[in-house]
């Protein structure tokens, strides 16, 4: 029998290929294959909060306020008597949600920006890269606190600031992308063949900028919990009293002299879930080969 | 030389319109009036009329766009406003809070270049030692920490527990003995959040100049290997550093928000969080637009300093 080269074959044989290669670069570096572990347990421990968590997280207990890391309490109780551990456990949840929500929220706006800017060009570039100068001239978090406290403390509004904070980083990705990809051969073959516009965005040019995409999604996500955090902290973000980390740091933090543990555990789940994030995306740019930007 | 200086002041201008206007109307599209939040509800009646004075009085009765015209025109005459809560102008207690945030900003810099230049030049030239390696965990350490935290954690340490240094507000200016050792926790803390991206940066920076081709030449000229690192490839190393650390004044700014309500640090940012406690709308406005000024001024210098150190860099 003689071996079969056919598209299927491959296409399966590239897969294969691409496969190895990646499988050859997790071994290499185990920061990233052990990031990618612990980005999953974040995600279990979102998904299964109610059955992780050993007390009712809102629940306080008077008999118990700011009680010492125990056996009953793993990470001891805040200043209502409210179970630590189980706060945390359902804080990931509230920052897993906040954060892909407003990863979504950020890559609908900044993608769409950079598609019409870079494809169209003129007028449209100008007003639009405009627009992501005024962004980012705000300084740091100050674009997110301005959003929130201007629609109040809530849900809503810290997703919409937390994704329009990631705003500028996508859409001047995706404007660079497509510019060096808008002239190559194959854009101008799908033209000649007469693809409609949103077909060459979509199909032609989105699915060549995926790998920077991927990346830099990571990297906000862990950017996007951090922040949830400080508009928190700040009082601007979610309302009490919901299990959001940074909350939970800036409502104990008057009692944190007395009982350091009411302030050590939140905090110490939101550097380590923004740290996991990070190295999976440093892992991840490694391995698709993202230039920085 | 001149003629980009004033384009590129003309473009700040441009972007420093846009962030009055964003932070106009987004004000103003809040729900709830600072006005009935004075009046108690249960006064009734008379408290109408009262309201409706206060609102003439602060220009709030007029259109939307009416009151953004306005707005800009007294911000051209450095008015800013009063405050809804205190009635004191906001001009005058921005200027007073400016030095603080300054101060805090410099000396946040100040501690992230000396933390992140030496220890990412050393990590770039020894690259993969143990060095390296626990200097590139500590900046992505650094990236990740909540500052807030970070600024507890030590507060904790430092003040609470071991007594050293002070908790909390400002001693003074920072060359007096009591201001220093105000400073010294929120410095720190603000410093580290910059310091891992500059420590990256500059590592990344400096291995690509230390593959360079004209270090081999310097290297066959007999120049020790010192001077090659330190005179030839630092300053080319430095380039995109400082293109970075505009950037990164930027996000020195905005943590100053967050750091100063920690520290009690008598700044803008600290005032910024009470107007926005307050429904103060001036105070939020002028605290924001103090911040985002202050920022794309010091872009434009950044943008300017590049030619005193690249001379190959032309504006035109």
């Amino acid at each position: 029998m003689t071996r079969s080269t056919g598209p299927l074959q491959q296409t399966a044989a590239r897969d294969r290929r691409a496969w190895r290669s990646i499988r050859r670069t997790l071994r290499k570096s185990k920061l990233t294959a052990v990031s990618i572990v612990l980005v999953t347990a974040i995600f279990v421990i979102a998904l299964f909060a109610p059955q992780i968590a050993t007390h009712n997280p809102t629940k306080g207990n008077f008999r118990a306020m700011l009680a010492s890391p125990s056996a009953d309490h793993l990470f001891g109780t805040d200043e209502l008597g409210r179970d630590i551990f189980s706060r945390v456990v359902y804080g990931a949840r509230i920052s897993i949600s906040i954060g892909l929500l407003a990863l979504i929220v950020g890559l609908l706006i900044g993608v769409t920006i950079g598609l019409l800017t870079g494809y169209f060009g003129g007028m449209i570039d100008l007003i639009g890269m405009r627009f992501i100068d005024v962004l980012l001239s705000f300084p740091g978090i100050l674009l997110a606190i301005l959003i929130s406290s201007t629609f109040g403390a809530g849900l809503f509004p810290v997703i919409f600031a937390i994704g329009l904070y990631s705003v500028p980083t996508f859409s001047r990705i995706t404007r660079g992308s497509v510019l060096a990809v808008k002239e190559t051969g194959f854009v101008e073959a799908a033209r000649a063949i007469g693809a409609s516009t949103p077909r060459i965005l979509f199909r032609h040019i989105l699915v060549n900028i995926f790998g920077p995409i991927l990346v830099y999604s990571t990297l906000r996500m862990g950017s996007a919990v951090l922040t949830t955090a400080f508009l928190s902290f700040l009082g601007v973000g979610v309302a009490p009293p919901t299990p959001e980390w940074g909350l939970m740091v800036n409502t104990a933090r008057n009692f944190m002299r007395e009982a350091p543990h009411v302030i050590l555990f939140p905090g110490m789940a939101i550097f380590v879930t923004v740290l996991v994030f990070n190295l999976l995306g440093d892992g991840l740019r490694d391995l698709l080969d993202v230039k920085q930007q | 030389m001149i003629s980009y200086l004033i384009r590129r002041i003309l473009i700040g201008g441009f972007v420093a319109l846009g962030v009055v206007t964003l932070v106009f109307f987004s004000l103003h599209l809040a729900p709830g009036d600072p006005i009935s939040m004075l009046i108690p509800p249960e006064t009734g009646g008379a408290a109408t009329a009262i309201a409706d004075q206060i609102r003439a009085k602060y220009g709030l009765d007029k259109p939307l766009f009416t009151q953004y015209v306005i707005y800009l025109g007294n911000l051209v005459r450095l008015d800013f406003g009063r405050s809804i809560n205190t009635d004191r102008p906001v001009v005058t207690a921005l200027a007073a809070r400016y030095p603080a945030t300054l101060e805090l900003t410099i000396a946040g810099l100040i501690v992230a270049l000396v933390i992140a230049l030496p220890i990412g030049i050393v990590s770039a030239v020894r690259q993969n030692s143990l060095l390296d390696n626990v200097s590139r965990v500590f900046a992505l350490a650094g990236i990740s920490i909540p500052s807030f935290w970070l600024g507890l954690l030590l507060m904790l340490l430092f003040s609470l527990r071991l007594g050293w240094l002070p908790a909390s507000g400002r001693g003074g200016p920072v060359w007096t003995w009591e201001g220093l050792q105000h400073i010294i926790l929120p410095a720190v803390t603000l410093g580290a959040m910059a310091s891992g991206i500059l420590m990256r940066l500059t590592r990344s920076s400096m291995l690509e100049v230390l593959r360079a081709d004209y270090l081999n030449t310097a290297r066959a000229k007999g120049l020790p290997e010192r001077t090659v690192i330190y005179a030839h490839a630092l300053r080319n190393a430095l380039i995109p550093v400082i293109t970075v650390l505009g950037l990164q004044i930027g996000t020195l700014l905005g943590g100053t928000v967050v750091i100063e309500t920690v520290f009690a640090w008598p700044g803008i940012g600290r005032y910024a969080i009470q107007g926005i406690m307050g429904k103060d709308f001036p105070v939020v406005q002028g605290s924001v637009l103090a911040l985002a000024i202050g920022f794309i001024f010091v872009n434009i210098i950044v943008d300017v300093l590049y030619c005193a150190i690249d001379p190959r860099i032309t504006y035109d």
